[in-house]
C-alpha cells in the first residue's frame, strides 16, 4: 500500500510526459548501431540535473529502458545490433526480417521487452534487500566460473560446427589479451601502439565484428535488402502474442535468467541475453530452428536484456555497487542529486525509491504502444528505403557508433580492422559471435582466476577457493550440464527415434 | 551466408589453410608471451595452447572426415563491389581527420551510394538527390551529436 501511495506521484502529467520523452529518446539512440544504453544515459545525464531527483531518475531510467529495447530495431531490420545487449537478437530477428516477418519480430521484441522489464522491476520491488545479499556471494572464483559458463554458450552460437565456434571463441580470448594485463601490469601485444594500451574496446569491436560483415555483404547484391511484408499496415500484434504464448516457458526462463544475471555486479544485459539465448536453444523442440529465424530467439534475447534493467538496480540501490555499466551512470546521477545510497536508502529515501519504481513500471507499460507504433513505421521505412540510401546511412552510423563512445579516432580504425577480419573468417566458416563473446568474457575470467589463485595461495587452500562455495559448485554443475547434456539428449532422442522405427 | 561450398577440394583447402593459420596464431601467442611476468603469461599461453589444439583437431578432422566441416557460401553478388566498399571505407576513415566529419562524410556518402548496385542507370538528377541526402543526413547527425549530445566530431585540418 505504501508503494501504491508513492507510485501514484509518478502518474502526474509532468512525470508522464518526461517518461514518454525518455522512452522515445532511448529507443531512437538505442536503434543507432553502437550507441549503447550506457552512452544514451551518459549523454542524457546533464539533462536530468535540471530536474528534481525523482523526476531525473525516472527520466534516466526510461532512457535506459528505451535504449535497451531500441537496440533490437537495428538488430532485426539491418542485422547490426544497436547495442551489445541485442547481439543475440540478430541471430533470429534478422533472418525473420529477411523472409518478410520483420514486423512480427519487432512486435515480439517489444512485448518480450515489456514483459522482461516488468518482471525485473517487480523483483526489484519485492526482493531488493535479500537479493543484494546474493550478489555479495560472488567472489573472484565465482566470477571465473560465471565467465567459463558464459563461454559454454559458444556451442549454441557455432552454427553446426563446434570446433570452428571454439576457434572463434579462442580468437576472441586472444584479442582480449591485448593491452595492459589486469593481473601483472605487463603491456601485452601492444607493440608500442598507444591506441591498444587500454585493450580492444568492446563497443567498436562489437560493431566491427558483427555489423561490418553485414554492410560488406549488403553492397554486393542488387536485390532488395528485406522481403516486402505481407501485412504492411499491421503490427501483427495478435500473431506476436500467440507466438509468445506458445513459448511462455522460454519467456519466463529468460526473465529469470535476465533478473539473476542483472543482480550480479558488472555482468550486464549482453551476458544475460547470451545465456538466455543459449538456454532457449538448448531447450528447443526438434521443430524449432534457432539461428534461422525462430521467434524463440528474439523472445529469449529481448526478455533477458530488459529484465536486467530493473534487477541491476538492486545492487546499485542497496549496496552502491552498479549491476550494469548503465547503472553506474544512474548511481552517479543519484550522488549528484544528493541521494544517499545503501541499505538506509530504503528507510530514509523510500519516497524516491517507490516513486522511481512506479515511474519505471509505468514507462515500461507505455513502451508497449510506443514501441509497437515506432516499430511499425521504422520497419516500413527500412523496407522501402532503396539500398543506395540504406548502405551509406548504415556505414555512416557504424562510424559514428564506433567514434561516439570515447570520441576516439583509433576506435574507428579498430572497428574497421576487426570488421574486415570478421568478414574474412566468416568466408572460411568461422562465426563472429563467439569472437565477441571471448572478447567480452576474457578479462572477467582472467581477473577472477588470478585473484582467486592469489587468495587461495595466501590461504594455502587453492582448491577450497575454487570449489569450496555453493555458488561455485552450482556454476560448475551448470558448465558440465551445458557441455554434456545437449549431446546426451540428442543421443537419447536418436535412440528413441530408432527404437520407434524398429517397433 | 546460407548455402554450403559444394566443391570438396575447395572446402578442404580452405579448412586446412585456416586451421594452419590459427595454429600459427596459437604458436605466436605462446612464443610472444615468454617476455611477460609469470602472472601475465599464464592466460595468453593457455589461450595459445587451446587455439593450437583446436586448430590441429580441425585439421585432423578435415583430413579424416572431409564431410564434417561445412563452409557457408556467401549470398553471392559482386566480389569487386565488396572490395570497392572496403577500399572506400578505408579511404573514408583515413581522410576523416583531414577532411573533417561534415565534408568527409558528405563526400563519402555519395561515393558509397554510387558503389551500390542499381537496377536503373545513374543520372545527374539521381546523383544530385543522393548528394543532397548525404549532406542533409550528415548535417543532421553533426547537429545532433555536437549540440544535443555534446560529442565533439573531427574538424577538417586541411582547410
Amino acid at each position: 500500500m505504501e508503494f501504491l501511495a508513492y507510485a501514484g506521484a509518478a502518474t502526474s502529467p509532468t512525470i508522464l510526459a518526461i517518461a514518454v520523452a525518455g522512452l522515445i529518446i532511448g529507443i531512437v539512440l538505442g536503434a543507432l548501431p553502437g550507441l549503447s544504453s550506457t552512452f544514451s544515459c551518459a549523454v542524457m545525464l546533464p539533462v536530468s540535473f535540471s530536474m528534481d531527483p525523482t523526476t531525473g531518475l525516472i527520466f534516466l531510467g526510461t532512457v535506459y529502458m528505451g535504449s535497451t529495447y531500441g537496440g533490437s530495431f537495428a538488430a532485426i531490420l539491418v542485422g547490426t545490433p544497436g547495442t551489445p545487449q541485442s547481439i543475440t537478437t540478430t541471430f533470429d530477428g534478422f533472418p525473420m526480417a529477411k523472409r518478410g516477418d520483420g514486423g512480427l519480430a519487432l512486435s515480439i521484441a517489444c512485448i518480450s521487452s515489456v514483459f522482461g522489464g516488468i518482471f525485473g522491476i517487480i523483483v526489484f520491488l519485492w526482493l531488493a534487500p535479500p537479493m543484494a545479499k546474493f550478489a555479495l556471494l560472488f567472489g573472484p572464483a565465482e566470477y571465473f566460473w560465471l565467465a567459463l559458463f558464459g563461454l559454454t554458450i559458444i556451442a549454441s552460437l557455432s552454427e553446426g560446427n563446434l570446433i570452428k565456434g571454439l576457434v572463434s571463441g579462442f580468437l576472441g580470448l586472444a584479442l582480449s589479451q591485448i593491452g595492459v594485463s589486469v593481473v601483472s601490469g605487463d603491456m601485452r601485444f601492444t607493440y608500442e601502439n598507444t591506441a591498444l594500451i587500454g585493450g580492444i574496446p568492446i563497443i567498436p569491436a562489437t560493431i566491427g565484428l558483427l555489423c561490418m560483415p553485414v554492410a560488406i555483404d549488403l553492397i554486393a547484391n542488387v536485390t532488395h535488402h528485406l522481403e516486402a511484408p505481407m501485412h504492411a499496415r499491421s503490427t501483427r500484434f495478435k500473431e506476436s502474442v500467440a507466438a509468445i504464448w506458445a513459448r511462455k516457458l522460454n519467456l519466463l526462463r529468460s526473465s529469470v535468467i535476465g533478473t539473476v544475471i542483472g543482480i550480479i555486479p558488472a555482468a550486464g544485459g549482453a551476458i544475460a541475453s547470451l545465456v538466455a539465448y543459449a538456454e532457449a536453444s538448448r531447450a528447443a523442440k526438434p521443430d524449432d530452428r534457432y539461428g534461422e529465424g525462430d521467434p524463440g530467439g528474439v523472445i529469449a534475447s529481448e526478455t533477458a536484456n530488459n529484465a536486467t534493467v530493473g534487477s541491476g538496480l538492486i545492487p546499485t540501490f542497496v549496496l552502491g555497487i552498479p549491476g550494469t555499466p548503465t547503472d553506474a551512470v544512474i548511481l552517479g546521477a543519484m550522488m549528484v542529486h544528493g541521494v544517499q545510497i545503501g541499505p538506509r536508502m530504503f528507510s530514509e529515501h523510500i519516497d524516491i525509491v517507490y516513486t522511481f519504481v512506479g515511474g519505471m513500471l509505468l514507462a515500461t507499460v507505455l513502451m508497449l504502444p510506443i514501441g509497437l507504433l515506432l516499430g511499425r513505421y521504422i520497419y516500413m521505412a527500412v523496407v522501402k528505403m532503396p539500398k543506395t540510401y540504406l548502405v551509406p546511412m548504415v556505414t555512416l552510423m557504424l562510424l559514428i557508433g564506433a567514434f561516439a563512445i570515447q570520441n576516439s579516432y583509433d576506435d574507428i580504425v579498430i572497428m574497421f580492422c576487426l570488421g574486415v577480419l570478421a568478414w574474412a573468417i566468416g568466408r572460411f566458416g568461422y562465426p563472429a559471435a563467439p569472437v565477441v563473446l571471448g572478447l567480452l568474457l576474457g578479462p572477467i575470467a582472467e581477473q577472477g582466476y588470478a585473484q582467486a589463485l592469489m587468495i587461495g595461495r595466501a590461504k594455502q587452500d587453492v582448491g577450497g577457493i575454487f570449489f569450496g562455495s555453493t555458488v561455485s559448485m552450482v556454476l560448475i554443475s551448470c558448465i558440465v550440464a551445458s557441455i554434456f547434456l545437449p549431446p546426451l539428449l540428442r543421443k537419447i532422442s536418436t535412440l528413441q527415434t530408432k527404437g520407434m522405427r524398429n517397433v | 551466408m546460407s548455402e554450403l561450398v559444394d566443391n570438396p577440394a575447395t572446402r578442404r583447402i580452405m579448412n586446412l589453410a585456416s586451421g594452419a593459420a590459427f595454429a600459427g596464431l596459437g604458436l605466436f601467442l605462446i612464443i610472444a608471451s615468454q617476455q611477460f611476468e609469470d602472472a601475465g603469461r599464464s592466460t595468453p599461453v593457455f589461450i595459445g595452447c587451446g587455439l593450437m589444439a583446436l586448430a590441429v583437431l580441425l585439421i585432423v578432422t578435415e583430413i579424416a572426415k572431409s564431410e564434417f566441416l561445412p563452409i557457408p557460401e556467401s549470398d553471392g553478388g559482386s566480389g569487386r563491389r565488396r572490395l570497392v566498399f572496403v577500399v572506400l571505407m578505408a579511404v573514408w576513415i583515413l581522410t576523416l581527420p583531414y577532411l573533417g566529419f561534415l565534408f568527409g562524410c558528405s563526400l563519402m556518402f555519395i561515393l558509397v551510394a554510387m558503389a551500390v548496385p542499381r537496377s536503373k542507370p545513374w543520372t545527374i538528377r539521381s546523383i544530385a538527390l543522393h548528394a543532397l541526402s548525404g549532406i542533409i543526413t550528415t548535417i543532421g547527425f553533426w547537429f545532433a551529436l555536437t549540440y544535443l549530445l555534446s560529442v565533439p566530431l573531427p574538424v577538417p585540418s586541411i582547410f
